[in-house]
Formats: structure tokens, C-alpha cells, sequence
């Protein structure tokens, strides 16, 4: 029901009820009692010409009765029907000869009958029929204009009222329902009307600061979070806006497809189907995500998918929000590159010798802290200067690089190998004593040994083998081990010496 | 009728003496109140002053009791009275008629109601008969009379105040039958006569006369007679004369009311 009628009814039902109880109750009561006071207007007359009547019937003189009832009957003529008088006996002697007069319409026929007698004898009865037919109609027709005043009146004021409220409330609640229309089709771009005074206007004024706010929510979703509901089933049910222009998509290309179908891997390592079990089982699950776009250009995002529950505890629907992270991963993995670079030797692609003193620090840390023993082994190509010399530095950088392949090979998986210089490498042995370093040092150096080196043909290496104790300093680790290579240099090159 | 009094005293106190000095004073039985009877008789009193030089005044009695009195007491030089007044004054004071209408005469008629079946008197035996007042020549006298001499019924009078009065009552079944006259039934509803039918007239009387008091001179009553007669001479005379009722005047003596007087009305005479 339209909010005028809502505001009309009630006057409308108003006038109905004063209608209905002008018609049922106040008129009939009107009538009643005008018809009461107009009997009894006459009543009052015949008391009036009582006595004189009286006079004349005491005296027979019925002439002078006559006379006077012919008086009346002419004066009241308008009004009175069938005056006559019954006299003791029962027998109408007024008027005689005379036939009652019947009117076309006897509904406005009062009849009065006023007895005359006199201390206490009867002489007879006077009969009217008081025709105040015309006078009800004046009733009628004063009752009439009152209920039209009313009627007129009410119009008026249900009119006014609707036009003011009109103004006031409607047109503003229409122009405000017609922006939250427009929101609610996702067209945020409306400027309300200008909010009127008074509690419409509160209610403009709220609704903008809610709609500011929302906007600004939006505005920072849609900048910067992907969202998506899916069906228990895993299909793509809604999706926002960020999420068609970071995927490429159209919402009807998204809308019905597997919420996981842009997936390529995940940072952890999983796969679609095991990120499905996981929620499917009533888990949040959390993590980075690559998708490809429309393009098939890869980009990351930080996903959460959260499944809710219904009352009974299944999987009614999923929720997902994530964040656009592929710059912050590309950065990371910059940032990691840039590390690894300035940690690695770029001829060999070993850890260079920056690495090689934090990765010494941290056995050191790991030696104070959990007790785990550590060796080094620092080794030198014999006679490289020569190879330089005979062969030319390029083919020396070849030699070494092909060298540190070796050590790659024949270092364990656990050890930590790094150019420490020149055409000197230094491997970190961690859980390894010095008897256990020395045989994984001879394993290298028979290894080297024996390989054929293109071009050079056969080289040796010299080991010196140092086992870490307790509370040694890295520089006097270190200054064991180079004693050592010194000594195996010394002793004739091509072997190991454990110190 | 006080008015009536008050009117004629001024009259009487204003109006200048006539030739010998005497104003005369003329007295009228009240059947209609005093102003009526005024304006009947002053213009026809006026035009005898004129006619014979004499002074008149009306002199008013207020009921017909009164008038009754004061003409038997003498009290008026000149007087209009009915017929059995006449005869009363006659005997009370001498007065003696000058004039009366010779064109009509009085009677009384007895009406019965139609349906009653009554048709005639003796059949009034033991009834109830309405008049219109004891003392009313025609409709109750005379008629009282014959019903009594001549009839020989008894029977209940009911006076009734008016002669319309008279017919309702017989037509209401109130009075198995009543007196009144002729002038007056006529004057009655068509419907009230058609229901109504005379069963007795009575014999005829002559109507009133206007009379003179014996201590009048004998040449002013002839001079009033003539004027009198006179203005009976011509259209304008005759008209004011109507209103009285005169249709046609005429010189009067007693002998005309003798058998009246032999009636002997006043067994049913009510003396005031």
C-alpha cells in the first residue's frame, strides 16, 4: 500500500465513521427530537386554545367550537391534517361530513391527540395529524450541509496533508530509494539530493555518510581485494570487480567456472586438489596463490578461502579474499636474486667469500647454540699460477670453474662450498670431526686427482683440514686450517693435512 | 361595550345642543358589539341630524340584560329593539314604534337532523330542543311557544348561545331538533343544510321597530318618522339603512305588534 494512502487512511476511515454516525446516530436522534419539540410547538397551541374550547363545549355552544377549531385549522393549515374532535361518546363531531385527507407521503404524519376535560370530567378528544414534513426536511437538509461542510472540510485537509507530505517525506524517500536503487545496480556514482530539514533529512544525511563509507570500502576492496563466493561445489557464484579486471575476464566468463581454474601453483607447493580437500573439510585455508590471467600472464596473489558453515555445520558456500601480490613477489624474488648474487661468486656460481664468513658465523652460532661440531677444509689448486701463465686466464677460469663442478659433486649435500679466494675454496662440514673431514677431503682430492681437466689435463689440490672446537674463534679456525694447506703445500702438495 | 360607553359619553359631551337645546338619545339592543352597531347607526344618525336639525347620540348598553333595564327605565328617548322588547317596553314605559322594515317578517324554523327520521313536532316529545338564547324572538320564544300551546310537547331546552351553534347541535345529534331562523340557516355550510330539514315555521311577526318614548313631542317623533321615511326615498338612504337590517322602511304603530303581545311570551321570557 503506497505510503499516501497508508497516510490517507486513517483520515478517509475518520470520515466514514463521522458519516456513519451522522447517518445511523445523529440525524435519527436530530429527527427525534425535532419531531418531539415540533409536537409539542402544537401541542402548546392547542393548550393555548383549550379554554376557550372548553368554554364553548360547556356551554353547547358548539357554533362558537366550530368557529374556533375552524380558526385553528385555517391558521395552522401548512401543518395540520384531519383536525377533529371525538367527543365523550366516541363520535367525531369536527368537522362533519368531511372525509380525512390522506396524504401522498404520511411519513411525515406526527399524530397528536390532546384530550380536553375539565376537573377531572373527559369531553372529548382533539386529533391531529401534524404534518412536519417540511420541517424534517429542514432537518434533513441542516444535517446535509453539516455532513458536506464536513466532507468539504476533510477533503480539504486530506488534500493539504497529502501535498505537504508530499513534499516533505515522499519526494525525498523517492529520491533517496531511487540512489539506493541506483547503488544497489552497482552504479555508485550518485550524488544525492540535497537533504531537506527535518527526519527525512536525518535520514539523507546517515545514508550519505553510509554511502561515503561504503564507497570508501569499496573503493578500497575493489583497489585492492579480489573477492569471490563460490557454491559448496567450488563454483564461481559472485565476484567483484577487482577480480574481472585483475583476471581479464568478463563476470559471465568467471560466474559458473572453478573458483581454482586461474591456479598454476601455490607458494607452498599444492595443488588445487589438495587446497579443495582442505576446505572441503571445513578448513580455512591460507596461503599464496599464482593465477594466470586471460593473457596467461602469471600473477600472485595472498589468498584466504574460508568456507562457511550452515546450521549444521556442512559447507554451504566458500568466501574468498585476496590481495594482488605479484609486485611484492616480484620484488621478493628480486630482492632474493640481488642476495644471491651478492652472495655468490660469479665465475663459479659458489658462495664468494662474504657468504662463506656469514655461513662461517652461523656454524659458529650453531656450535655455541645447539653444540653441533663443525670442520672446514680450505684447498688450493697446485700450481695454478702456472696454468694461467702456460694457458691464459680464460682458460684457467675453465679449470676452475670445472673445479668447483667437482666439489659440487663430491661435497655432501649438507656441506657449504665457497670460492675463498683466488683459486682457493673453502667447504664448511657441519656434524663432521676432524677424522670424518679429513676422509671427505681425500675423497675430493683423489677425485680431482683422477679428472682429466680439458685442456690442462691433470691437476692436484692441496687440503688443509681444521676441526672447529669449543669457544675457537672463526680467525683461528680459519688460521688452523690455512696452516694446514701451508704444511700440505709445503709437504709436497697433492695431499691433505688435518690440524 | 365600555368602549361603547366611553364613545357616547364623549359624543354626548361634545355634541352641541340641537335647536331646542336637547339632544336626543337613542338607545340599541347589543346584538352586535358596540363599534359595529357605531358604525350602522352613526352615518344613518347623522343624516337625520342634518335632515331635521336635531341632536343624536348613540347611547350603548352592554349587554342585552342591560339594554333591557335602561329602556324600561326610560332611559332612552329613541330605541331599536326587537319586537317582544317592544311589547315589554310598551308595557314598562309606553314606548310607541315609528318605523320598521315593512319588506320583512319574523319567524322562527325548527330543524331536525335528516337521518333522525323526525318530521315533525310532536314527534319532540321528551326531546332534547337547542336555541340559540332564551330570549331570541323567532328562533326561541315564539318557537317555545307553539311547541308548548299549540304542539303541546314537553321537552328539554338546551340554549346553546348561537344560532350556528343550534344547527351543529342537531346536525351532532346533541339536540334532536332546533330553532332558529331562516337568515341564519341559509347562511349555513351547503353540506350543514343538506342535512338539516325544517319541520316547523312559526307564524310571522313584524321586525323590529325603532321607537319612541311617549315624553318625546309628538312633532319631533313625526319629524324623525319622516326624515326617517324619506331617507328610504333614495339609493344612498336605503343603502345605510340595509346595514341595519331595513330593506324597505315603513311607518309603524302598535297594532302591528299587538298579537304578539297576546302570545304571552313571557312564560318564556328569562328575565335578566
Amino acid at each position: 500500500m503506497g505510503l499516501r494512502l497508508r497516510f490517507a487512511l486513517p483520515l478517509l476511515i475518520s470520515l466514514g465513521l463521522i458519516l456513519i454516525v451522522l447517518q445511523f446516530y445523529w440525524t435519527p436522534l436530530q429527527l427525534k427530537t425535532q419531531q418531539e419539540e415540533f409536537r409539542q410547538t402544537n401541542v402548546s397551541i392547542l393548550g393555548g386554545a383549550e379554554s376557550a374550547l372548553i368554554r364553548d363545549l360547556l356551554a353547547r355552544d358548539i357554533g362558537s367550537f366550530f368557529a374556533n377549531l375552524d380558526l385553528l385549522k385555517q391558521r395552522h393549515q401548512n401543518t395540520w391534517v384531519n383536525l377533529s374532535y371525538i367527543n365523550d361518546s366516541g363520535l367525531q363531531i369536527y368537522p362533519l361530513f368531511e372525509n380525512p385527507t390522506t396524504l401522498f407521503d404520511s411519513s411525515g404524519l406526527v399524530p397528536v391527540r390532546y384530550p380536553l376535560s375539565i376537573s377531572g370530567t373527559d369531553l372529548g378528544i382533539l386529533q391531529i395529524d401534524i404534518n412536519w414534513g417540511s420541517k424534517r426536511d429542514e432537518v434533513l437538509a441542516g444535517i446535509a450541509q453539516i455532513r458536506n461542510l464536513i466532507i468539504g472540510l476533510i477533503v480539504v485537509v486530506i488534500v493539504i496533508t497529502l501535498a505537504s507530505f508530499q513534499g516533505a517525506v515522499l519526494r525525498p524517500l523517492r529520491e533517496l530509494s531511487q540512489a539506493i536503487h541506483n547503488i544497489a545496480q552497482r552504479n555508485f556514482d550518485v550524488s544525492l539530493p540535497p537533504p531537506p530539514a527535518g527526519e527525512i533529512g536525518e535520514l539523507s544525511r546517515s545514508f550519505g555518510w553510509m554511502l561515503r563509507e561504503l564507497n570508501f570500502e569499496k573503493e578500497v576492496l575493489d583497489t585492492h581485494a579480489i573477492i569471490y563466493e563460490a557454491s559448496a561445489s567450488g563454483v564461481l557464484m559472485k565476484v567483484n570487480d577487482h577480480f574481472i579486471e585483475v583476471s581479464g575476464f568478463s563476470r559471465e566468463q568467471l560466474l559458473g567456472r572453478d573458483h581454482l581454474f586461474l591456479m598454476d601453483e601455490s607458494a607452498d607447493g599444492q595443488d588445487p586438489a589438495s587446497i579443495t580437500t582442505a576446505i572441503r573439510g571445513g578448513a580455512v585455508w591460507s596461503g599464496e596463490l599464482r593465477y594466470r590471467n586471460r593473457e596467461g600472464r602469471p600473477y600472485w596473489v595472498s589468498a584466504t578461502i574460508a568456507p562457511l558453515l550452515d546450521e549444521n555445520g556442512q559447507v554451504e558456500r566458500y568466501l574468498s579474499i585476496q590481495t594482488d601480490i605479484t609486485a611484492q613477489k616480484n620484488e621478493e624474488r628480486a630482492r632474493v636474486e640481488a642476495e644471491t648474487r651478492a652472495a655468490t661468486d660469479v665465475l663459479t656460481g659458489l658462495y664468494n667469500r662474504r657468504r662463506l664468513d656469514q655461513e662461517l658465523e652461523k656454524a659458529v652460532e650453531r656450535r655455541d647454540r645447539y653444540e653441533l661440531d663443525f670442520s672446514i677444509m680450505l684447498l688450493d689448486m697446485d700450481h695454478f699460477k702456472s696454468v694461467n701463465d702456460n694457458y691464459g686466464h680464460l682458460v684457467g677460469d675453465d679449470v676452475l670453474i670445472t673445479l668447483a663442478d667437482l666439489l659440487r659433486q663430491k661435497a655432501r649435500k649438507v656441506d657449504t662450498l665457497g670460492r675463498w679466494g683466488g683459486e682457493e675454496f673453502l667447504i664448511i662440514c657441519p656434524g663432521v670431526d676432524l677424522d670424518g673431514a679429513r676422509t671427505l677431503a681425500e675423497r675430493i682430492r683423489s677425485a680431482v686427482e683422477t679428472h682429466p681437466f680439458e685442456t690442462v689435463g691433470f691437476k692436484t689440490i692441496s687440503v688443509g683440514v681444521a676441526s672447529c672446537t669449543r669457544d675457537e674463534t672463526i680467525t683461528d679456525l680459519l688460521a688452523r686450517a690455512d696452516s694446514a694447506l701451508y704444511e700440505a703445500k709445503e709437504s709436497g702438495r697433492n695431499r691433505v693435512i688435518a690440524r | 361595550m365600555f368602549l361603547g360607553v366611553l364613545i357616547a359619553v364623549l359624543l354626548m359631551a361634545a355634541q352641541p345642543a340641537s335647536a331646542d337645546g336637547r339632544v336626543y338619545t337613542v338607545g340599541i339592543v347589543p346584538q352586535f358589539e358596540a363599534s359595529r352597531l357605531h358604525g350602522i347607526w352613526r352615518p344613518i344618525l347623522d343624516r337625520l341630524e342634518s335632515e331635521t336639525g336635531l341632536q343624536f347620540v348613540i347611547r350603548g348598553s352592554s349587554t342585552i340584560s342591560q339594554f333591557e333595564i335602561e329602556f324600561a327605565a326610560g332611559q332612552f328617548d329613541f330605541a331599536y329593539m326587537n319586537p317582544y322588547h317592544l311589547v315589554i317596553a310598551n308595557d314598562s314605559a309606553g314606548y310607541l314604534p315609528i318605523v320598521y322594515d315593512g319588506g320583512r317578517e319574523l319567524s322562527g324554523v325548527l330543524v331536525a337532523s335528516r337521518s333522525s327520521g323526525i318530521t315533525s313536532p310532536e314527534q319532540l316529545d321528551g326531546k332534547v330542543i337547542a336555541f340559540p338564547a332564551p330570549n331570541a324572538l323567532g328562533a326561541s320564544l315564539m318557537m317555545r311557544q307553539e311547541l308548548t300551546d299549540t304542539f303541546k310537547i314537553s321537552f328539554t331546552p338546551r340554549y346553546v348561545k348561537t344560532h350556528d351553534s343550534v344547527y351543529i347541535n342537531v346536525l351532532v345529534g346533541e339536540a334532536q331538533a332546533g330553532g332558529g331562523v331562516q337568515a341564519t340557516l341559509r347562511r349555513q355550510k351547503q353540506q350543514y343544510q343538506d342535512n338539516l330539514v325544517v319541520i316547523h315555521k312559526t307564524q310571522s311577526v313584524p321586525p323590529h321597530p325603532l321607537a319612541a318614548l311617549p315624553s318625546v313631542p309628538q312633532d319631533i317623533q313625526e319629524q324623525v318618522r319622516t326624515a326617517l321615511l324619506k331617507m328610504g326615498e333614495t339609493d344612498q338612504g336605503r343603502e345605510l339603512l340595509s346595514k341595519v337590517p331595513i330593506s324597505a322602511i315603513a311607518p309603524a304603530d302598535l297594532s302591528l305588534y299587538i298579537p304578539l303581545k297576546n302570545l304571552g311570551l313571557d312564560r318564556f321570557y328569562q328575565k335578566p
